[in-house]
């Protein structure tokens, strides 16, 4: 298609679209006026919008859709359905979920309990020490006049002091 | 998209529809009962044309008012009902489209099924090209040939024509419902309208269509 021959169906596209958009009752109120003029005016113009009309209204011819109260109550009852099933799908989740949500929560709770007793035993506690040190601590100040530890353990093997 | 309150508003006053859909909102079964009397043939006469078979376009129309179920909670009226509904409707056929064309199956056109069809395409096509001789044709034959007019269009057009056509919808509601401008509606109608005529022209030389068919 050459330039011209472009312009040209350009052209009649517009006319076309105008057309049938001033028989759909889309053209302001102006653009209207100036269709219905141009109708009074020009055979060709008349002849075409007369054809679209009559090719439009050839689609009365398409059969409508008739539908019984059978169709309804089906349509009902399956929307009705699909809600129950929906709605206990759904409780089901929830229940799932409930289970997975106290599940998690015991597990939480071992974890912590087996945290406590693995600390308990592996770090050593401090008080422990101090208490097994508590003799020596009682008397640190009569232990701090002797010179050294080898003459006190002979004077606790010889039991003089006991 | 976000729906001012003015606009909700505005359509809760204006379109009855609205009003009974947001009773749906409120779990009210009649209501939702009320709209599918009010849509059900409307929306099956829409889809039937666009799928090619009653019993699939039955199936879809029970699938558009179970997605209105389910989306009743979420409703905020930004629109006309018709043009929410019909949106709905658009999207399903759409889907059903796609999955048909991957499953390979073959459109065999509006009257597959338990109806048969005098003509074909391609006997329409002889028509429309002038070798098929011209006699007068009778009501049914009439409704075939239109039938075969619109399923020459294509998926797009279909939906465009039916709704300005059937449902007698604006550009702008159109638009709405297709997700295109309304400049996009107005070229695409205009086209296939181009196309109708083109095929029926040659026709309607020769046809009066019947009395109660008239507008």
């Amino acid at each position: 298609m050459n330039d011209r021959e472009e312009k040209r169906q350009k052209k009649l596209d517009a006319i076309h679209e105008e057309i049938i958009a001033y028989l759909d009752g889309e053209l302001d109120e102006d653009v209207s006026q100036r269709v219905e003029q141009r109708l009074a005016k020009d055979p060709n113009y008349r002849r075409r919008l007369q054809q679209m009309e009559r090719a439009w209204d050839c689609l009365d011819a398409l059969p409508q859709a008739e539908v019984g109260e059978s169709f309804t109550h089906s349509t009902v009852e399956m929307v009705t359905l699909t809600a129950e099933k929906e709605l206990s799908l759904s409780a089901t989740t929830h229940s799932r979920s409930l289970t997975t949500w106290f599940m998690g929560g015991a597990l939480t709770l071992a974890g912590l309990a087996a945290g406590f007793i693995f600390t308990t035993l592996v770090t050593p506690d401090a008080n422990q020490e101090l208490l097994r040190d508590l003799p020596m601590i009682e008397n640190i100040d009569m232990y701090l006049h002797a010179d050294n530890v080898e003459f006190l353990q002979k004077l606790q093997e010889e039991k003089i002091f006991m | 998209m976000v729906i001012s309150e003015s606009t909700a508003l505005k359509y809760e006053r204006l379109d009855p529809d609205v009003r009974l859909m947001l009773k749906v909102r409120d779990d009210d079964a009649a209501a939702f009962e009320e709209l599918m009397r009010r849509y059900q043939s409307r929306l099956i006469t829409i889809l039937q044309h666009i799928v090619g078979r009653r019993d699939q376009a039955e199936d879809l129309v029970q699938d558009v008012f179970l997605r209105v179920y389910r989306a009743r909670k979420r409703y905020v009226p930004g629109a006309k009902f018709s043009t929410w509904l019909f949106t709905i409707a658009n999207n399903v056929a759409r889907n059903a489209l796609r999955s048909s064309a991957r499953r390979h199956e073959i459109n065999l056109g509006p009257t597959a099924g338990n109806e048969s069809s005098a003509l074909t395409l391609e006997q329409l096509a002889m028509a429309a090209s002038g070798q098929m001789p011209t006699r007068q044709f009778d009501r049914n034959e009439m409704a075939d040939i239109v039938r075969l007019a619109v399923t020459s269009l294509n998926e797009r057009q279909q939906m465009a024509v039916l709704l300005s056509k059937f449902e007698e919808m604006s550009y702008a509601d159109i638009s709405q419902v297709m997700d295109l401008s309304p400049q996009a509606i107005k070229s695409l109608l205009s086209r296939a309208r181009g196309k109708l005529r083109k095929i029926l022209e040659p026709y309607l030389s020769h046809q009066q269509v019947p009395e109660d068919n008239q507008p």
